[in-house]
């Protein structure tokens, strides 16, 4: 009898001892697992929260900033605004051009998804209306860079009339397909690139402005449930 | 001839088994206890986390609305990114760019009769001469360029005289 009961306690309490264990596992096992998902959700809440902040504070900026960036880098090749530009700078100073062409269009040259064509034009003129012209083309959306630039006297005792030959490239590029998903923490411009803003914001608008941004489009994105703003 | 048990009673191997089952039936109500209240704690605290998780989740949805309201925004702020990182490309190289606008800076202020006579810059060299009937003006101008600092390096590349136009010298910038 005494040594049933013995056999009870022990019994007892190793099933006690058994309970608790394996009671405390499953309590400390949830335990860290919730944690690590309050966690994770506490992390995806601040992210969004940034997100928000930051897009909250450039809401009021980002329509010309976006408008000036499409105008210094447009989707479609520019080769036409770019010469009806000089044509029409160049008339405004009495010049005329001689010998434009627009060369070799060489598509992702630089490895960043840009498109360029060569712009070839030679005018003859006095040497404040030539600088002047180069200033007004170098300060004018869309960006072109001056590969060449030569002025020279026409005449050998020096003189009133110059002929400037130019040599530019124009660039362009196509727009982004994708855009981040709404859960994706937000990147700001870095300061380099909003230098390049800065700088590209003293440029003149292109002369004949046509918003280049599409509306809209029900376009559906690979990794998105998002439509493709961009889309034309 | 019967058998005596001459031990107190207190200490008959019977009852130190009852003794001993009655503490481990003590120790497993310890036990038992202590876990429950812990248990307890903890069943409470794992109900706390799952409302923390779900109040996030709703914050989250709330602020995954927000942003989408913003979507517009999103997309110009993107668009504008990808722009100016390609710009960022384009307007890298800003050597020529900087020959010119020294070279104008200098042609700008020519002493009276020196005359800019030609301007060369591509990628292989900038270049740029001037024409004076005065050497006494050439020098003036010479000096200027000294002056300005625009240049570290000058090549006086030609210096040409010919009675009938003047000197001519051609020098080349870095």
């Amino acid at each position: 009898m005494d040594n049933r009961n013995l056999f009870y306690s022990v019994g007892i309490l190793l099933g006690v001892v058994l309970f608790a264990v394996f009671g405390t596992k499953l309590i400390t096992d949830n335990v860290s697992s919730l944690n690590d998902q309050l966690a994770q959700n506490r992390d995806s809440e601040s992210k969004l929260q940034a997100k928000l902040n930051s897009l909250s504070e450039v809401s009021s900026l980002v329509t010309t900033d976006s408008q000036v960036a499409i105008d210094a880098l447009p989707e479609k090749n520019p080769v036409l605004s770019v010469l009806s530009n000089i044509r029409s700078s160049a008339a405004s100073f009495g010049l005329t051009l001689n010998n434009v062409s627009s060369g070799e269009i060489v598509t992702g040259s630089s490895g960043a998804g840009l498109s360029s064509s060569e712009i070839i034009f030679e005018t003859d003129g006095d040497y404040k209306n030539l600088t002047s012209l180069i200033d007004i083309i170098k300060s004018t959306s869309p960006v072109t860079i001056f590969d060449s630039i030569k002025v020279t006297s026409q005449s050998s005792l020096g003189g009133d009339t110059y002929r400037f030959v130019g040599h530019l490239f124009t660039y362009w590029a196509s727009l982004p397909t994708t855009i981040p998903s709404v859960t994706q923490s937000f990147e700001g411009l870095t300061d380099e690139e909003q230098q390049i803003l800065t700088r590209i914001s003293a440029l003149k608008p292109p002369p004949v402005g046509v918003s280049l941004i599409p509306s809209s489009s029900s376009a559906q994105l690979p990794n998105s449930n998002r439509s493709d703003p961009f889309s034309l | 001839m019967s058998e005596i048990n001459l031990l107190p009673q207190d200490l008959s191997p019977a009852r130190q088994g009852l003794r001993l089952a009655a503490f481990l039936k003590k120790v497993s109500y310890i036990i038992l206890g202590i876990f429950l209240f812990a248990g307890t704690l903890g069943v409470i605290y794992v109900v706390y986390l799952r409302v923390q998780i779900n109040f996030s989740v709703s914050r989250q949805q709330t602020l995954t609305k927000n942003i989408s309201d913003l979507e517009t925004t999103e997309q110009k702020l993107f668009l504008t990114k990808d722009r100016t990182s390609k710009l960022k490309t384009i307007l890298a190289d800003t050597k020529k760019d900087n020959s010119y606008n020294d070279i104008k800076k200098i042609l700008a202020n020519l002493p009276g009769d020196v005359i800019p006579y030609s301007l060369e810059i591509d990628s292989n060299r900038t270049q740029f001469a001037v024409l004076s009937r005065n050497s006494v003006s050439m020098a003036e101008f010479l000096n200027s360029i000294v002056v300005s600092g625009e240049y570290k390096k000058l090549t006086l590349v030609s210096f040409v005289f010919t009675p009938d136009r003047g000197y001519l010298i051609t020098l080349g910038g870095s």
